[in-house]
């Protein structure tokens, strides 16, 4: 085992495995993130930590997923690289794994003119495979980048993200096996809605073996409405939605079942096509969702964690509160 | 040499103004003799009838052509008189008796134009009976005066009628033929009076909507979508009183087929043209013959412009129905015509032309001394078309030596026509042929273009011109609607079944003797030019006689309903104007082999001479006709079914049954269906186009879509683009076309030498930082980089100096002779400037001045510039500066500018100078644009007076110091 | 070449508040190509300051002058006479060109009218876009000569994000994805693996690097 991660292990040892989204609050509350843990407790591998995604600021992600190390669970750090440069992700990265976080997924991250800073400077020092393999480094040849020596290596679990449905799309497999290269121990996807374009995307992964590199794990959002659909369709870049779901939404008497209903369709389909290793749920504000899903998609319940429970790196201090 | 010879033009109309200063730019000494008092003829009381873009009425260009003749010295202008005798003199020409007094000259052009039809001859439209009735012409003229019609109507207005067809297409009255012009000019005043009047509801009663220029399938859809113009079918029967000074318009409902009354409060009558009132005594004085209708008639239906008399030609609308550009080319025709008999009378074989470039839309005449270029006289032909064709031997007639670049297009067939033209120019020691070239490349300018051919086997050549004339002709393909019957068994296209022999075995397996048929001649491009001096193949029979082979075999069944055609014309009206009379000629020869016919279009195109009595012939002999709504429906399954909707119903043959539920819908059995192929540009246009550096205008043809660059002008100087290449043109245009270019270009570069005398824009080396600004936006494409000098250079013969480019230059590099920054900012002063384009405002404003107020006019400064492009927003600024209240830009519609995009550039820097006065605290309303007609003084005092009251609303822009 | 473009009258107009006295420099050079501030712009803003200190009632003495190059000593000494008895330099240089004035005329306030935007070309005729951030260190023999660090709204190395649609950029739909330009590309000349290789993380060294880079060549010096 390359680290501590509670997702690692269910992967490892053949799982389909589930893991879960969880936006931070754009406020100090610590409440609400233990709220939110709530619905996923029993019912992922692992909870993602979005790191001020659509750049708008929210408590960081390095400290949310503290707090659910506190609470039992698994969290994936997500990191971008919009807003620290590399000496500053480096920091971050020895911080969490101290804070006992075993998972870090490696993003570009949205650009700034989408949030609420639109101002402010992007840094993008490093790309998100310059970040991965930066992680890499220092885990596996304990290193900085810089390439001094680094005494006690933060044994993360990593992960990066790809989008079957962005451009060109030939190129993106090509781009998913950089990302294998620098590093990359599991990947989750953008949400499908385009079940086509995804298996085709899947055919050139396992045309080229890289399902048995890495972990593909296949992203899904639960909608409530036609018009959440919609929208993603038109404003948010990198999204293919078909219209016929959105006729299928808009005919529907219950908007929220049929919405849960094409979501535990979708999980089902993903599940049939090789080289899918789980499923990433992004609820997007709607986490109380996620058990729902999980429940009716027959993903429950999931491998119980390791007896010894997700004990924090024994070199770091007690998590939580 | 000419210089001797005086000419006389009877008639200041468009065509003998055309004639007159087409024959002075050649060095000819010219009388033009009028009848009535002023320049102009009758088109001088037509209204422009912009609706801030140009509607394309061509009216601007009369009071430009009067502009132009009367400020030359070489054209001898007689108002208030006749020619009352002639005596023909030993010379070859004529003694004239002038209103007292005799002139002599070696040669006559007679231009007297039309009469319009009298209304009151059909007493049942009311006109001089009811109020509300008005001929069309009385329109023009309201709308030229200005103000809103009602005023001039001296009634309240709110619906307009528009009655097509008053004295045209109508036999009962002897004029049994189209007048060519009422369908496009009602349709523009039905946009202009929607414009200026919005309330106004406009319907246009119509039998065949007959359009023309560049796009006229566009203009009426956007009449009808964008101005709400209604389009009925119908030739209404009556005009009947109705209360408050109204009157009924009974028109036949093509549904119901029963008469329905439509009120309105003004009833137009588009009356039609007919032949002059002095025509028949001119014709007996010179011995020339008259058509059937009264026109004069061309001896040579091959040479129009003579007349089969020595020394006498006609020009114009005396001739035949023609709108203002075509009668601005056929007087550069007629002139031509004589150049060409005065040449042979000399017994030369070439004609002689003096040094001048003669005139150009725009041109502005330079201040100080002139300059003679050296040129190449050699002029490039771009195109084995038959108009390309004659333009070569045309040009090699006016002393040209001619390059003929032909590509190899296989795309139509050839005629004996073509086949007789090509026999010419093979010939013809002065033409060069490279079969299979392609121009690559084009460097240099106006007078020095230097143009790389590349041959059939890569091979490159190098040839220098003086001018090009681009002569692509058009592609023929089947329209959209009918584009999957292309190469059915049975299906054949009309181009191809003009073109004979090949399509034999595909009329349903007719084969036979083609010993009939009607004379079909080719419009456009007539297809390849074969290799010079390559033998030239016997041509077959078929294609002697351009014979259609109709012909039944024995074994067949004779007479009707032994064979069925249908003929489908589903074109549009640009290409329905050139190849419907090729319809009419196969139906005409179809039923003379004994076939029963049927001809499907949306309407029924016989503008052309002749056209009518053609049509009608057709009919006469069985021909249905069925005008459409919707596209015909073809099912072709093992025999042919074309299903159409007539909106007239009852049209039905033996074999045309109705069918089950839809009233109206025939269903024709047919043996054979053919297709008439819509125009589209070659698949190589864009490409030479840009290699080029000319522009394109609707539906990717050559040329621009302005009237000031008909018929043959380009963006570029020297470069002419003539018949099919610029639109799907029929085979007398574009042989009018080539023509006119060849003329045109050899006045350009005829003589060796160019003689500039007019102003041109120059580059001061030293300030120009070469940042390519003005090569970019020149719309003449004049300016390219002088490599030594490092600096931009404009070509002095290319050159149009509208100024664009000195107000443009962000380094105030260009200045612009005879027009001059300085010059600009000396006429600027306190109250109210107005700069106004030479060619628009100005001319209204010439008008204006006098009924301006004298105390308002002292207030009221006009900047003359030659193009509202050459305003610079410095100059705007700067007229603020020194105390100007208020500031004007008056300029022509949208794509009316003489210099393509002048007054878009204008309108953009008001809008700039508006938003940086904004930004400095001074009201931006102070600074405007209007679209200004030359013959739209009205509009103008109204601009100008609208301008003066924001001025004295506002008052200064200095503020006085508070306390 | 170096793109500007005129910052707007309130900000200018609000930098000159008091002084009456006002020298308008243009460039001759970059900025004349760019339409920005060549010898017409001066024109026109010199012309936009005499019009607005006359709406106010104020009197002002607005000069023009414009020279080759604002950013060479030599160009600039020739302003010596001219700037004499002004109370500030507007200059429509750029960024270099207003410091070069400075440095060479102590006493004198030297002002910026224009924004200096960046490395680029005319795209068409009014329409400038951006082509090169002087990174210091070219990459484009292995982006097919497109630049990812200019063109790239978040400077890439190693290809596009997952925002790339259509051809266009997540943040615009006017900008196209620099990464598709490159992708296309290099398809056409036959060379996409050189996007299978890993780009190691930039030396942005050579970008910023403690105070201003320069470039030093001691052949060439005097």
């Amino acid at each position: 085992m390359k680290s501590r991660s509670n997702l690692e292990r269910v992967l490892a040892a053949g799982h389909f495995a589930l893991t879960g989204e969880l936006g931070p609050p754009q406020s100090a509350s610590a409440e609400v993130i233990r709220k939110k843990a709530e619905y996923y407790k029993g019912c992922v591998d692992a909870v993602n930590i979005t790191d001020n995604q659509t750049a708008i600021v929210r408590m960081s992600s390095i400290a949310s997923a503290a707090i659910l190390v506190g609470l039992g669970l698994d969290p994936i750090m997500q990191m971008t690289c919009r807003d620290r440069n590399r000496i500053a992700m480096q920091s971050d990265i020895l911080g969490a794994y101290a804070l006992g976080i075993n998972n870090i997924l490696c993003l570009t991250g949205d650009h700034q003119s989408f949030g609420n800073h639109p101002t402010s400077k992007n840094v993008y020092d490093l790309d998100s495979i310059q970040l991965i393999r930066m992680v890499r480094t220092m885990r596996d040849e304990k290193r900085f980048l810089s390439g001094d020596e680094l005494k006690a290596e933060p044994k993360m679990f990593i992960g990066a993200a790809e989008n079957p449905f962005a451009d060109p799309f030939e190129y993106r497999v090509v781009r998913l096996a950089k990302k294998v290269a620098a590093g990359a121990d599991f990947i989750q996807t953008q949400a499908v809605f385009d079940i086509p374009r995804f298996s085709r995307w899947m055919e050139m992964v396992r045309d080229r073996g890289l399902h048995e590199r890495v972990y593909i794990l296949a992203g899904v959002i639960p909608v409530k409405s036609a018009r959440a659909l919609e929208y993603m369709k038109n404003e948010v870049p990198g999204m293919s939605v078909p219209d016929e779901l959105i006729r299928r939404m808009e005919a529907a008497a219950d908007p929220k079942e049929e919405g849960v209903r094409i979501a535990v369709e979708t999980i089902q389909q993903l599940r049939e096509i090789p080289g899918v290793a789980g499923i990433h749920l992004m609820p997007m504000m709607w986490e109380a969702i996620a058990p729902v899903v999980a429940e009716r998609a027959g993903l429950l319940p999931r491998p119980a964690p390791p007896a010894a429970g997700l004990a924090p790196a024994s070199e770091g201090p007690p998590a939580g509160a | 040499m000419l210089e001797s010879s005086r000419v006389v033009v009877v008639g200041a109309g468009v065509a003998g103004m055309s004639t007159a200063r087409s024959l002075a730019a050649a060095g000819a000494r010219v009388t033009l003799i009028e009848k009535g008092e002023r320049l102009g003829g009758m088109a001088a009381d037509y209204a422009c009838k912009g609706t801030d873009r140009c509607n394309k009425c061509n009216v601007c260009l009369v009071h430009e052509l009067v502009r132009d003749v009367k400020s030359r010295p070489d054209i001898h202008v007689m108002t208030g008189c006749t020619v009352d005798g002639a005596e023909a003199l030993s010379s070859g020409g004529y003694r004239l008796k002038v209103g007292g007094r005799e002139v002599e000259c070696s040669a006559v052009v007679l231009a007297t134009g039309f009469e319009p039809f009298d209304a009151s001859m059909r007493p049942e439209l009311g006109y001089g009976a009811l109020p509300a009735v008005v001929s069309a012409l009385d329109l023009e003229k309201a709308l030229r005066d200005g103000g809103g019609i009602g005023e001039k109507f001296r009634r309240p207005i709110g619906k307009v009628a528009f009655v097509q067809c008053v004295g045209s297409r109508d036999l009962q009255r002897g004029r049994g033929y189209c007048s060519r012009v009422c369908c496009m000019y009602s349709l523009r005043m039905a946009r202009a009076v929607r414009h200026r009047n919005p309330s106004i509801e406009t319907t246009v009663f119509y039998m065949d909507f007959q359009g023309a220029g560049k796009d006229p399938g566009d203009l009426r859809r956007r009449a009808e979508a964008e101005d709400g113009v209604r389009f009925v079918r119908a030739r209404p029967s009556e005009v009947a009183p109705a209360p408050d000074g109204r009157a009924v318009v009974w028109f036949e409902d093509l549904d119901g087929g029963i008469c329905r009354p439509g009120e309105f409060d003004l009833v137009v009558l588009a009356v039609g043209t007919g032949p002059g009132r002095d025509t028949r005594t001119l014709a007996d004085m010179f011995g020339l013959g008259l058509d059937e209708f009264g026109f004069f008639a061309p001896a040579d239906p091959g040479d129009e412009a003579a007349t089969g008399v020595p020394g006498v030609f006609v020009a114009g609308t005396c001739r035949g129905p023609r709108d203002i550009a075509e009668s601005v080319a056929d007087g550069e025709r007629a002139a031509l015509a004589v150049l060409h008999e005065q040449a042979a009378r000399r017994a030369r074989q070439k004609i002689a032309l003096s040094l001048s470039a003669g005139t150009w839309p725009g041109r502005r005449v330079l201040r100080g001394q002139p300059e003679t270029v050296e040129v190449s006289s050699t002029v490039l032909v771009l195109g084995g078309t038959a108009e390309g064709m004659e333009a070569a031997r045309t040009l090699s007639d006016l002393g040209c030596r001619t390059v003929i670049v032909g590509e190899e297009t296989g795309s139509d067939g050839d005629s004996g026509a073509a086949y007789s033209l090509l026999a010419r120019v093979d010939e013809d020691s002065s033409i060069d042929v490279l079969a299979g070239g392609r121009l690559v490349r084009l460097d240099g300018q106006a007078g020095g273009f230097r143009a790389t051919i590349e041959g059939p086997g890569g091979l490159v050549s190098e040839i220098g011109a003086g001018a090009l004339i681009v002569a692509t002709g058009y592609r023929r393909e089947f329209p959209e609607a009918a584009r999957g019957l292309a190469g059915r068994a049975c299906v054949v296209g009309l181009s191809e079944l003009s073109r004979g022999a090949e399509m034999l075995p595909t009329l349903g397996g007719v084969a036979g003797d083609c010993t009939r048929g009607v004379k079909i001649r080719l419009p456009g491009s007539m297809g390849r030019i074969l290799a010079k001096r390559a033998p030239l193949g016997a041509p077959s029979p078929h294609l002697e006689e351009s014979g259609v082979p109709w012909a039944v075999s024995e074994e067949h069944g004779k007479g009707r309903g032994g064979r069925r055609a249908v003929i489908w014309v589903g074109v549009r009206p640009d290409t329905a104007r050139a190849v419907f009379r090729e319809a009419i000629s196969a139906a005409l020869s179809a039923l003379a082999a004994g076939w029963e016919v049927y001809v499907l279009c949306p309407e029924v195109a016989v503008a052309g001479p002749g056209d009518e009595e053609l049509y009608l012939e057709a009919r006469r002999q069985g021909a249905v006709f069925v005008k459409y709504d919707e596209e015909p429906e073809v099912q072709a399954g093992s025999a042919l079914r074309v299903l159409v909707r007539d909106p007239c119903l009852g049209a039905g043959g033996a074999a045309a049954s109705a069918a089950d539920d839809v009233p109206g819908l025939l269903a024709v059995d047919a043996d054979v269906l053919v297709v008439a192929e819509e125009a589209y540009p070659p698949p190589d246009s864009p490409e030479l186009a840009r290699v080029l550096q000319v522009n394109t205008g609707p539906l990717g043809f050559f040329q621009d879509d302005n009237v000031n660059f008909l018929p043959v002008l380009t963006n570029r100087r020297g470069i002419f683009a003539i018949g099919g290449c610029r639109g799907a043109t029929a085979v007398a245009d574009a042989m009018v076309d080539a023509h006119v270019a060849a003329y045109l270009a050899a006045r350009l570069v005829g003589t060796g030498s160019l003689h500039v005398d007019w102003a041109t824009a120059r580059v001061d080396p030293d300030k120009c930082a070469l940042c390519l600004t003005c090569v970019r936006t020149c719309p003449h494409r004049a300016v390219d980089v002088d490599d030594e000098m490092r600096a931009a250079r404009i070509s002095r013969a290319a050159c149009w100096g509208c100024g664009v480019c000195a107000s443009e230059c962000p380094g105030k590099a260009i200045s612009l002779e005879s027009c001059s920054d300085d010059e600009i900012l000396a006429s600027v002063a306190p109250g109210v400037t107005a700069f106004c384009c030479d060619h628009s405002a100005l001319i209204a404003a010439e008008a204006t001045m006098a009924a301006l107020p004298t105390d308002e006019a002292a207030g009221l400064n006009i900047v003359a510039v030659p193009c509202t492009g050459k305003v610079d927003i410095i100059h705007l600024l700067k007229a603020f500066e020194r105390g100007a209240e208020a500031v004007m830009v008056a300029g022509c519609f949208d794509e009316g500018c003489h210099f393509l995009s002048g007054n878009r550039r204008a309108r953009l820097r008001v809008g700039q100078a508006a938003s940086l006065l904004k930004a400095v605290g001074i009201e931006p309303e102070r600074v405007r644009f209007y679209h200004i007609g030359p013959d739209m003084s009205a509009a103008f005092l109204e601009a100008v007076q609208e301008t003066m009251q924001v001025a004295r609303e506002l008052g200064p822009v200095v503020r006085r110091r508070a306390g | 070449m170096i793109v500007a473009e005129r910052k707007s009258l309130d900000e200018i107009l609000a930098m000159l508040q008091g002084c009456s006295r006002v020298l308008v420099v243009g460039c001759g050079t970059c900025v004349t190509v760019c339409m920005a501030g060549g010898e017409k712009e001066v024109g026109v803003l010199a012309s936009l300051l005499r019009l607005a200190a006359q709406r106010e009632g104020r009197t002002v003495e607005i000069g023009e002058a414009t020279i080759e190059r604002q950013c060479e000593w030599e160009f600039v000494d020739k302003l010596a006479p001219a700037i004499r008895g002004y109370d500030a330099v507007l200059s429509m240089g750029c960024g270099a060109g207003v410091q070069t004035i400075a440095q060479r005329f102590g006493g004198v306030r030297v002002l910026p009218a224009l924004n200096t935007k960046f490395i680029g070309i005319p795209e068409k005729q009014g329409l400038w876009v951006e082509m090169c951030l002087g990174c210091g260190d070219c990459v484009l023999d292995r982006t097919g000569g497109i630049c990812p660090i200019a063109r790239c709204s978040k400077g890439l190395l190693n290809g596009p994000c997952g925002g790339s649609q259509g051809g266009k950029c997540e943040v615009s739909k006017d900008t196209d994805c620099a990464w598709q330009l490159i992708y296309d590309r290099l398809a056409s000349l036959g060379r996409l693996d050189l996007l299978e290789t890993e780009f190691a993380p930039k030396d942005w060294s050579k970008n910023r690097d403690g105070g201003p880079r320069k470039v030093l060549r001691e052949e060439v010096m005097l």
